[in-house]
């Protein structure tokens, strides 16, 4: 029955491409590649990491010990570090909010404002710094009115907090925006058609699902900030002890030929911001990946 | 009354989205809310569960007012139609949110909450991820979490929309299941016959932001008021039929109004009849002539499986005409079932001649046609009177007089003067004053009223200097969304009416309209087609044979007259279309002409341009009836 069939329609003896008849060109491209990826990598990033780790523990652990524990280079790295911290928690408040107007809400200049949030971005920190000086300098109306109120904020704390928070303002706003937009607005009218308030809403429905975004968006402005030079060598009036960020305390290290302090302070700063971008890898991690928590 | 709806009332950007909606609905009812999409079925729905505030009226739950109330406050449950679950959240926590929000203890949560995953099936499942659910589990968590704090109400938006067929119907019984054994009133919202018909106590009809028609599944199936509602509950054939006396006849038939509906409805009335009330017998035997409606050809026979759907067309009926036609179709098609082909059945086959009888039907009267009139100042009344009083008494027409006036002095002078003489013609009809610009208020009231026409008087330049006459029938002739009749006080009969019609575009509102038109008032329709290019000189000679594509427009023309029930004949000129329209309006004494332009903004080009139809209007000796191709005017013709 079968025999008398035939042969099967669709060419049986026709042979089908071999493997080997493009595995050479395969191999070659395939590792060409990634040999030149890699390479680069290497050369561009990582040659550089390790020339600053190697030379700021050229001297031994204690020398670098001392560097790092100089009470300015203390001070400098605590105010960075503090900083950061208040101006991330505002940033994170602040950009959450904006995020959340800018989506849900339509008012009047809207548009406007969703296109000036990424302008941080585009200016240069240095005109940063000038335009801050430019509005709240010593010398300005709202500058001396500030001062007489016993609340400098250039060549003074606030003005660093102040730098920061333009520089990093669309950090938070763009990570929780689209988060946002995806979200449907029916859960929240669920929430509501079952009892919960307004802020109850937001907390238990709106905030779960939007806070990995917030955390992640914190999280980068924060690492953003530990390295922040441009606006605040403007700003801060860099007096040490007081006003002397890490960064601008670094850049004068190396001004004063003291290379091997300015590598040490190098090693805290990128151990930090090295922390800060596991930290946020993770959050994302567990963002995508299954569920933690039951 | 669990749910009581008080004349619901919402605008968007100035078109009523939802529009005069008043209903009860019972206790323990399940009621479902039908339409099409974007009927406005779902706005009633959020405006019930306060997501949407109302523009006007009252939303009543259990004898309490909460029209003001924001959500929280109202104890419904609400399904999405996305489920809206909150994906951060356990089934069991989706379940219990309700009862947490209102700090029932722990035990009592956890109580009602295994209650109610049993009741949709879903024990077990409380630990389990939202996400990792199939739409159909999705569904059934939503419905146990909206009805978790035994809400008084339960409304759902179109809850089996995302699911397949097979899942759609098991979630459909199981769902008027625990609807039943809880008793709870629900409002379901759907686009989806069937699943009305199914789930449904009472079905209400939703089109246009117009809550048509409310009754139980079988009473709308087979006694609908609405020609809409005839033709959204499955297949339906719709034949137009005037009414002599207590009766209507079609072909042969005199089919007696019922008693209880003598008193309803104009001259017109629609003959309903489902594909179970038509029976296809052969055409040589000798049928039962009272039932036989005509002879027709099978068009089509298409395999089902379980049945055979047969489409029959009969040529044409005496008295008689296919509602809602379309241009250029001809006779009446008619839709039956026959059962599956069993060994030793009949064959049926496609263009076999067959006599169609019919079982069964249903006879609805044709909503009358809603007129604005517009009379300006107290010379206007003389000139719109004779179509008037044409429309009301021939059409069966329902008139609203609109008195523009600058204050309110001047508006109390107006509508009392109108009053009195409209009274002294015998003639009853509503007066409404408005203050502002006459066009502005014309177009707002006829389209938030729903008006099928607008009648103004024309204006005639060496009669009355009435600029403002002059300035509404310029603007109307312009922007009319819907159709105006620009009437000359002269005719009391409308004999004859000229359609001007331009070949190579659809020209259906104008046709359409003007052919509902025509045969309303019993008048014979000429088809006007005017060959605008010049002839070229060789050509000038010879007998001149208008183009194929122009022919064969004409002819599908004439066939959406003759499916409207209406005489018509052909014409065809040569030279400018605006001196060719008025010398044959002259030649052959036309009563009213009947002109198509389109409204700006909609897609096509037109050779009768809304430019040319208010110069047409201006410079005619005659009442001009002007037709754009706008959405409005549309629905004017479909309703």
């Amino acid at each position: 029955m079968i025999a008398s069939l035939g042969p099967a329609p669709g060419g049986m003896t026709v042979p089908l491409p071999r493997e080997n008849t493009h595995r050479p060109p395969m191999l070659w491209g395939r590792w060409g590649l990634r040999a030149t990826a890699v390479l680069y990598l290497g050369l561009m990033i990582v040659l550089p990491l390790a020339a600053v780790t190697q030379h700021g523990l050229a001297d031994g652990l204690s020398a670098f010990l001392d560097d790092v524990t100089q009470p300015l280079a203390i001070e400098a790295l605590g105010l960075t570090i503090g900083a950061a911290v208040v101006m991330t928690a505002i940033n994170a408040v602040m950009g959450t909010l904006t995020a959340y107007a800018l989506v849900r809400y339509r008012f009047p200049g809207r548009g406007l404002l969703d296109g000036i949030v990424d302008l941080p971005f585009a200016i240069p920190t240095l005109v940063t710094g000038v335009m801050l000086v430019a509005l709240y300098g010593p010398q300005t109306g709202v500058g001396s009115w500030l001062t007489s109120q016993g609340l400098p904020v250039i060549y003074a704390k606030p003005g660093i907090v102040l730098a920061l928070l333009f520089v990093c303002y669309p950090f938070v706003v763009r990570t929780v925006q689209p988060v946002i937009h995806g979200a449907e607005k029916s859960q929240e009218e669920a929430a509501w058609t079952l009892g919960a308030s307004g802020w109850t809403t937001f907390r238990r429905v709106v905030l779960p699902t939007i806070g990995p975004a917030i955390l992640t968006g914190s999280m980068l402005s924060f690492a953003r900030a530990l390295g922040e030079f441009g606006s605040i060598i403007i700003v801060a009036g860099n007096i040490p002890g007081s006003t002397l960020t890490a960064p601008v305390y670094l850049y004068q290290q190396v001004e004063g030929d003291n290379t091997g302090a300015a590598s040490a302070i190098s090693i805290v700063l990128l151990a930090l911001s090295f922390s800060t971008m596991w930290a946020i890898d993770r959050l994302q991690r567990r963002r995508e990946g299954p569920r933690a928590r039951v | 009354m669990s749910i009581e709806l008080h004349d619901l009332v919402k605008r968007f950007g100035g078109h009523a989205v939802v529009d005069h909606v008043s209903t009860e609905i019972r206790d323990g009812e399940l009621f479902v809310l039908l339409g099409p999409s974007g009927s406005g079925k779902s706005t009633i729905l959020r405006i019930i569960a306060g997501l949407v505030p109302a523009d006007d009226g009252r939303v009543v739950l259990h004898g309490r007012d909460v029209t003001l109330l924001p959500p929280q406050d109202r104890n419904i449950g609400l399904v999405f139609q996305d489920y809206a679950l909150f994906p951060h959240m356990t089934v069991a926590e989706n379940v219990e949110f309700g009862l947490a929000i209102r700090k029932v203890p722990r035990e009592e949560r956890e109580a009602k909450r295994d209650e109610l995953l049993a009741m949709v099936d879903l024990a077990g499942y409380a630990r389990r991820d939202v996400r990792r659910l199939s739409g159909g589990q999705r569904q059934r968590v939503a419905v146990a979490r909206a009805l978790a704090f035994e809400p008084s109400v339960l409304l759902l938006d179109e809850p089996f929309g995302a699911l397949d067929v097979k899942v759609r119907g098991q979630l459909r019984r199981a769902l008027k299941e625990v609807q039943r054994s809880l008793g709870v009133t629900t409002i379901l919202v759907t686009h989806d016959q069937e699943e009305a018909f199914e789930l449904a106590d009472r079905i209400g009809v939703v089109e246009g932001g117009r809550l048509l028609e409310v009754g139980e599944p079988g009473e709308l199936y087979h006694r609908p008021s609405h020609q809409f509602v005839a033709q959204f509950l499955g297949d339906a054939a719709l034949i137009g039929t005037r009414r002599v006396g207590d009766r209507v006849k079609i072909g042969r038939l005199e089919l007696p109004i019922p008693a209880a509906r003598v008193g309803d409805g104009g001259s017109e009335w629609a003959l309903l009849f489902r594909p179970e009330d038509v029976h296809l017998a052969d055409a040589a035997g000798t049928g039962d002539e009272e039932q036989t409606l005509g002879m027709g050809r099978v068009e089509e026979v298409l395999d089902l499986g379980p049945v055979r759907r047969v489409g029959v067309r009969i040529d044409s009926l005496d008295h008689a005409w296919h509602i809602g036609a379309g241009f250029g179709e001809e006779g009446i098609p008619i839709r039956t079932f026959l059962p599956a082909l069993r060994n030793g059945d009949p064959q049926i086959r496609e263009g076999q001649e067959v006599r169609v009888e019919m079982r069964g039907y249903h006879l609805l009267p044709r909503l009358s046609l809603r007129v604005l009139v517009w009379v300006g100042d107290d010379t206007g009344l003389d000139v719109v009177y004779p179509m008037a009083r044409t429309l009301a008494t021939v059409m069966g027409g329902d008139l609203m007089f609109l008195i523009t006036a600058r204050d309110e002095s001047d508006g109390q002078r107006k509508h009392a003067s109108l009053a009195a003489a409209l009274s002294a013609r015998g003639m009853a009809a509503a007066i409404e004053i408005r203050y502002g610009p006459a066009v502005e208020e014309i177009l707002r009231i006829a389209v938030s009223r729903r008006m099928d026409l607008i009648l103004v008087p024309r204006y005639q330049p060496d009669l009355e200097p009435a600029r403002e006459r002059r300035v509404v029938n310029e603007e109307l002739a312009r922007r009319g969304a819907i159709p105006v009749l620009f009437a000359s006080g002269d005719r009391y009969r409308v004999e004859r009416v000229l359609l001007c019609t331009g070949a190579g575009e659809e020209g259906k509102a104008d046709v359409a309209f003007g052919g509902r038109f025509a045969r309303s008032v019993g008048a014979h329709a000429t088809l006007l087609f005017v060959d605008e290019r010049p002839i070229p000189e060789w050509e000038k000679e010879r007998i001149h044979v208008e183009p194929a594509w122009v022919l064969e427009h004409l002819r599908r023309g004439k066939e959406a007259l003759r499916a409207r029930g209406v005489s018509a004949n052909v014409e065809v000129r040569r030279g400018d279309v605006l001196d060719e329209i008025l010398a044959e309006a002259a030649d052959r004494n036309h009563d009213v002409i009947v002109v198509g332009g389109h409204v700006p903004g909609t897609r096509g080009r037109k050779r009768i341009t809304p430019d040319l139809a208010s110069r047409l209007v201006r410079r005619a000796d005659r009442s001009v009836l002007v037709v754009h191709d706008g959405a409005a005017s549309l629905a004017a013709v479909r309703a």
